[in-house]
């Protein structure tokens, strides 16, 4: 536009009409009506046929749009934000074939996810839940996978198991392969081979399990306290029977096991009912981790009440049956277990018929026999004593005598489920969920639409930093070990500043040298404050498996250190990468600054970025330029050719190092040789000098002296202001300044930052040439005040 | 451009008395006592190697990025193939 403007009036005039019917032809496309998802998708589709708001861009747009006719809307209603985000994560490889393809994507997948039923988690704790759903998302990828997962991982972690239970009335309900667990606990505890399905059948159609936590910590009392009991039992026995029996003796319920136990629970109405089933359940939970690989087809029936149903057992099932108390199974010795809390008392008895101690003689025995018969003597006294106390003394005993076994079994479950969280973090370390937690920054939308704080931080910094690119910090300690330094270079050549005499005398004698160190650019920090102040929030993106695709072009047989982040940050972070290559490799650093990133114990992405540089990993050089290649349009690359050079380069003083990167990036991104000379000249009025030699003495000999001090950017950044500022507008380093000479420079530098040179960048690149700008503009003042 | 550590038999950070005498050695194994002279020379000039080994690095990287000028937009006008032959990374690498 202002090339039209600085033509004629009408020129101007036919190219904004131009641009003007463009803008009305395309600009209809309904965006807004789009969700933002689909918003972005068109936006990073769109991209690269221009700039946003272009008219090859809005053209795109529209296309996008019109594809979505008929495409059905997706309804999200339904879908938690957990699904909703491993939605997006599933679909983003779509998001790169447009928008239509994104929306059938997401069609497909909400489909998948409503056929599924909603996961009821209302019984759980918000810590239980936040754990089941980092478990799913870090084992599952997409939203049906997820709610399965939810589902499967909710019914085993939730207190409120959709137990099955048949009752006299409305019949035989099944119950889930959890109450196997309890069986399983059971065995657990009494090392007896372990069950598998049950069912049950109970008497009272209200039968419902209401799972309170005290009546939980009671049940699971009364529940642990049979398994002394069980022990005793043995596989030897044909049928053993274990009893839980109330005061009362009216109804019980009988646990049967066609291997190895019958276990009956007698109970006198249907709270106690409840609070078996309670039982059921806490030992299901916590004997999930303990249940036994060698499980064998097993059956129970838990007789309850007088009802008239029976057992109902098949296959791997166990039933519950309603039975009349008269009924029960009458063990040959009861161990009384109260169950606590349970509106009267219930003792767990267990068949003694193989625990009473025979009178053998002890001494003929094995050790172990002994020791079998010795516990078998105190277990039979410990009945003993307890048959003699009734009701609450009972009670107190029994719960005195479980309390250990309650303890060694909660400290079981603790230290499992430390383990289990210790296995979960790791697992979240490649999680997506891990990702969700600071998604704001990372989702590709946010990325995208706008950074993040930590985003936006980063920005900040690495701003900042590219300060020390052109070495000009006021650093004391960087001054006087660069002084030194300085000072070896000129040892070894007259090619120095140092050379040269007082850089001061060195220049006219109308320079002003009244500008000290402390006030050269207040807006650049030390890099040791760069990097003590550290505000953004740390990120863990190098740890994590991530869940961002790499575009299927970028990615190769093996992994590249860009894998891990999004695309948008992939762009940014190569950008970066090369222009730390080209800075750090010209050795624009401090060695204090090189010591403290490598002793970041939890670096950023830029931190990684430029340890990978001052490591000279050439592969990740490799695969920066690689991805750049295949992720950027012609124009993009070819703006970064050109930010490299505003950011780095100064005009009469590009480097071997620049000299040669310049060159193979413009030929690795499609420029020749050729059309990089014409884009040198233009940004700095001068050729590009010919491909640098530094391996052959001749091409030493051709070198002005005066290079090596503009080369040499940390010894420049210890020279007065004056030096600095003609350095950076390519001035001559002695003798007066040419007013017309220093305006001309000072242009051609603030040309190579225009903007309008970056509009296919990131903002965050066009931070740094106006950053850059305004160093030409301080430049400037410097050399106008001195020479006033 | 030529790869005068690899030539001599140098670590990147070799010493001057560890290229004196490595310069002292392959003079006596070679005809190209240009070659081994210009090695010297960039060497042991503790700026111009200093430069020198700073564009080595690009070498270096251009090496192991060579790959990249196979794809369909690059260009290699440059000659960047017979450029980096010495850069090359070796078997043992």
């Amino acid at each position: 536009m202002p090339l039209h403007y600085q033509q004629s009036a009408d020129d101007y005039r036919r190219c904004v009409e131009t641009q003007s019917q463009g803008l009305v032809s395309t600009s209809s496309a309904p965006l807004t009506m789009l969700s933002f998802d689909e918003q972005l998708v068109i936006q990073r589709t769109c991209k690269i046929n221009g700039p946003v708001n272009s008219v090859d861009y809005r053209a795109c747009a529209n296309q996008q749009v019109v594809a979505l006719r008929g495409a059905v809307t997706p309804d999200m209603s339904l879908i938690s934000s957990d699904e909703h985000y491993a939605l997006r994560v599933s679909c983003k490889n779509e998001s790169d074939k447009g928008v239509l393809r994104y929306r059938q994507c997401v069609n497909q997948q909400v489909a998948a996810v409503n056929a599924l039923p909603v996961p009821d988690l209302s019984a759980t704790s918000l810590e239980e839940r936040t754990a089941l759903q980092i478990r799913c998302s870090a084992l599952t990828t997409g939203p049906a996978n997820f709610r399965s997962c939810m589902l499967k991982e909710g019914e085993i972690t939730t207190a409120n198991i959709p137990l099955a239970i048949s009752n006299g009335d409305s019949g035989q309900r099944d119950i889930s392969d959890n109450l196997a667990t309890i069986i399983a606990a059971t065995q657990s505890v009494e090392k007896t081979a372990a069950f598998d399905d049950i069912s049950l059948s109970a008497k009272s159609p209200d039968t419902s399990v209401t799972g309170g936590l005290a009546e939980r910590a009671a049940v699971q009392t009364q529940a642990i306290s049979p398994a002394p009991a069980i022990a005793k039992t043995g596989l030897e026995t044909e049928a053993p029977t274990l009893k839980i029996e109330s005061a009362s003796a009216l109804p019980e319920i009988q646990v049967a096991t066609k291997k190895v136990n019958n276990l009956t629970i007698q109970s006198i109405d249907a709270d106690e009912e409840k609070s078996i089933i309670a039982a059921a359940q806490v030992l299901a939970k916590s004997a999930e981790q303990s249940r036994p690989k060698e499980e064998t087809s097993q059956s129970m029936a838990i007789k309850v009440g007088d009802s008239p149903d029976s057992a109902s057992v098949k296959g791997d099932q166990v039933a519950i049956n309603n039975v009349r108390s008269n009924e029960a199974n009458t063990p040959e010795t009861d161990v009384g277990i109260p169950v606590l809390g349970a509106a009267n008392d219930a003792d767990v008895t267990d068949n003694t018929e193989n625990s009473d101690p025979e009178n053998e003689d002890l001494a003929d025995k094995p050790p172990l026999d002994v020791v079998k018969d010795t516990a078998q003597e105190l277990w039979s006294q410990l009945q003993s004593s307890l048959s003699g106390l009734t009701g609450i003394h009972k009670i107190i005993v029994m719960a005195a005598l479980a309390l250990p076994l309650v303890l060694i079994v909660f400290w079981l479950l603790v230290r499992g489920s430390s383990r289990k969280d210790a296995e979960i973090k790791e697992s979240v370390a490649s999680s997506h969920l891990a990702d969700m937690v600071r998604a704001d920054q990372n989702s590709f939308d946010d990325t995208v639409e706008g950074p993040g704080e930590r985003t936006a931080a980063h920005h900040r910094k690495f701003t900042d930093q590219m300060d020390e690119f052109f070495a000009d910090d006021d650093n004391d300690i960087a001054i006087a070990k660069n002084s030194d330094r300085f000072n070896a270079t000129g040892d070894q050549t007259d090619n120095t500043f140092d050379s040269t005499g007082d850089h001061d005398d060195s220049l006219d004698a109308s320079t002003d040298f009244s500008l000290n160190a402390s006030s050269k650019f207040p807006d650049e920090l030390s890099p040791t404050t760069r990097f003590d102040d550290r505000h953004e929030p740390q990120t863990a993106k190098q740890e994590i498996a991530s869940i961002h695709d790499f575009s299927a072009a970028t990615q190769r047989a093996s992994s590249t250190w860009l894998d891990n982040y999004s695309r948008e940050d992939q762009f940014s972070l190569s950008v970066e990468f090369l222009i730390y290559w080209m800075a750090y490799t010209d050795e624009r650093y401090e060695k204090e600054m090189k010591q403290q990133l490598f002793a970041l114990v939890d670096p950023d992405d830029s931190d990684l970025v430029k340890k990978r540089v001052l490591n000279q990993d050439t592969q990740a050089f490799a695969d920066t330029v690689s991805g750049l290649q295949k992720n950027t349009s012609a124009d993009q690359r070819e703006q970064i050719l050109k930010l490299l050079m505003a950011l780095l380069v100064n005009e009469e003083a590009v480097t071997p190092v620049q000299n040669t990167m310049l060159r193979f990036l413009a030929n690795a991104f499609g420029l020749s040789h050729e059309t990089l000379d014409e884009l040198f000249h233009i940004a700095f009025g001068h050729e590009l000098p010919p491909m640098p030699r530094p391996d052959k003495p001749g091409w030493w000999d051709n070198q002005h002296s005066d290079i090596y001090k503009r080369w040499d950017a940390r010894s420049v950044a210890q020279q007065s202001p004056a030096i600095q500022s003609r350095v950076k507008l390519g001035l001559p380093l002695t003798g007066k300044l040419n007013p017309d000479e220093l305006e001309e420079k000072y242009q051609r530098a603030i040309n190579r930052c225009e903007l309008a040179h970056f509009d296919s960048l990131t903002a965050r690149e066009q931070q740094l040439v106006e950053g850059q700008q305004r160093k030409f503009e301080d430049a400037l003042d410097v050399l106008k005040e001195i020479s006033a | 451009m030529r790869n005068y550590l690899r030539r001599l038999g140098l670590p990147r950070k070799a010493s001057l008395s560890e290229i004196e005498a490595a310069v002292q050695l392959t003079m006596e194994d070679t005809s190209d006592f240009q070659s081994v002279s210009d090695a010297e020379h960039v060497l042991s000039d503790k700026v111009i190697r200093t430069y020198y080994e700073r564009t080595h690095v690009q070498y270096d990287a251009i090496a192991a990025a060579i790959h990249c000028l196979d794809s369909p937009i690059a260009q290699d006008t440059q000659q960047w193939r017979d450029r980096v032959v010495e850069f090359e990374p070796l078997e043992d690498d």
